[in-house]
């Protein structure tokens, strides 16, 4: 019998047409259903309760979460549930989460104002990474080496962030901006890469242009993914590491990763071991 | 039939256009006005297209 499954995203880009494609040999029907017309909210949510599941690949920090936990609240079967959307959506409070699992996460400081600010540098010392709470593809990911500079950067935050947009962590620079990206379906990494930055951007994201190797199996690697996954429960995440004198620590997880660099990377067929896992979880 | 190219037109634009295969809820950018357009539905070939941003101002995760 076959599966409906659907993708709830503003649009299908890369993944998403990989997972499409995919599924039908794993006796899954996948379509893509816009997650800004599902007016959820009423009993049994009619929008979408003909779907066996939903895999939620909002990019949005405000549509995923919710989407899933009024799904979830229906009784529609959501993935990643609703818990895990809506700590991966927001930076400060996934490293509180993952901290009190104790899951060793980079020392951070809360920026909310320019008070902040400047007590975040002091207590912390340059270099230092400002980022957005709210944010995603590196946008906005600042690394401030001078404290001389650090004041006029500040300046565009408070002058051209709005709010919520305004809620910044302030970090340590780790491992000279290199992170390594496990892929993670089920409970398991399906593929893993480490990431440097390209040159002329100091960030290593996808987005960015980068450099990137295989990963070789790392025992501390999986440790630390495992209890990510214990804390999160099973599901789709990009866990995002970055190697430190003291091991390895998360920096973020994402809760609709990306896996096109990857998967080209390491040649991992990420859209069955998805679409596996769905059949599994329906079955 | 799949692998046919499709027809719509721009709703900004109105270029008449020809795609090679898209799957609905994908998007392009009309080579005319360069706007990003996603496909709403696809009936006999026929593209239903609408515009929207190219980056959604709370994309992010
Ligand atoms: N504390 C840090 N130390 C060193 N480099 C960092 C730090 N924080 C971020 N970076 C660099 O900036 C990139 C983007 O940061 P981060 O992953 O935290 O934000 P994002 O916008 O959510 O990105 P993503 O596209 O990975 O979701 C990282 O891949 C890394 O190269
Ligand atoms: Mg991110
Ligand atoms: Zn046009």
């Amino acid at each position: 019998m076959t599966r409906n499954v659907a993708i709830v995203a503003d649009r299908i880009s890369w993944e998403e047409r990989r997972l499409i494609e995919a599924a039908p040999e794993l006796g899954l029907h996948v379509e893509w259903v816009n997650d800004e017309s599902l007016c959820l909210g009423a009993p049994g949510a009619p929008s979408v309760q003909d779907f066996d599941a939903l895999l939620v690949r909002s990019r949005s920090y405000t549509r995923g979460g919710l989407v899933a936990t009024l799904a979830e609240a229906a009784g529609i079967p959501v993935l990643n549930s609703a818990r895990a959307i809506n700590a991966c959506e927001n930076k400060a409070v996934l490293r509180s989460v993952l901290s009190s699992a104790e899951i060793p996460v980079p020392d951070f400081r809360l920026v909310l104002s320019r008070r902040d600010f400047e007590k975040a540098l002091d207590e912390l010392g340059v270099p230092v990474v400002l980022k957005p709470i709210f944010g995603g593809m590196g946008k906005r990911v600042t690394l401030i080496r001078h404290t001389d500079t650090a004041q006029s950067v500040y300046d565009y935050v408070e002058d051209l962030g709005h709010a919520f947009e305004q809620a910044c962590l302030v970090e340590p620079y780790l491992s000279g901006g290199s992170s390594v990206r496990c892929l993670v379906v089920g409970r398991d990494i399906v593929a893993a890469a480490e990431f440097a930055s390209a040159g002329a951007d100091w960030r290593s994201n996808a987005a960015l242009g980068n450099r990137s190797s295989t990963l070789a199996y790392d025992p501390d690697v999986v440790k630390i993914v495992d209890a990510v996954v214990s804390e999160l429960g099973a599901g789709i995440y990009g866990v995002d590491l970055f190697r430190t004198d003291d091991g390895y620590v998360v920096n973020e997880v994402n809760h609709a990763p990306a896996f096109r660099g990857v998967a080209s990377v390491t040649g991992a067929d990420i859209p069955t071991a998805v679409g596996s896992f769905v059949q599994e979880l329906l079955s | 039939m799949s692998t046919a190219t499709l027809t719509g037109a721009c709703p900004e634009c109105e270029t008449d256009l020809t795609v090679p295969p898209i799957a609905q809820g994908e998007t392009f950018s009309c080579p005319e006005c360069m706007l990003t357009l996603r496909v709403e539905d696809i009936q006999d070939g026929r593209l239903t297209l609408q515009m929207v941003q190219v980056t959604l101002r709370d994309w992010g995760q």
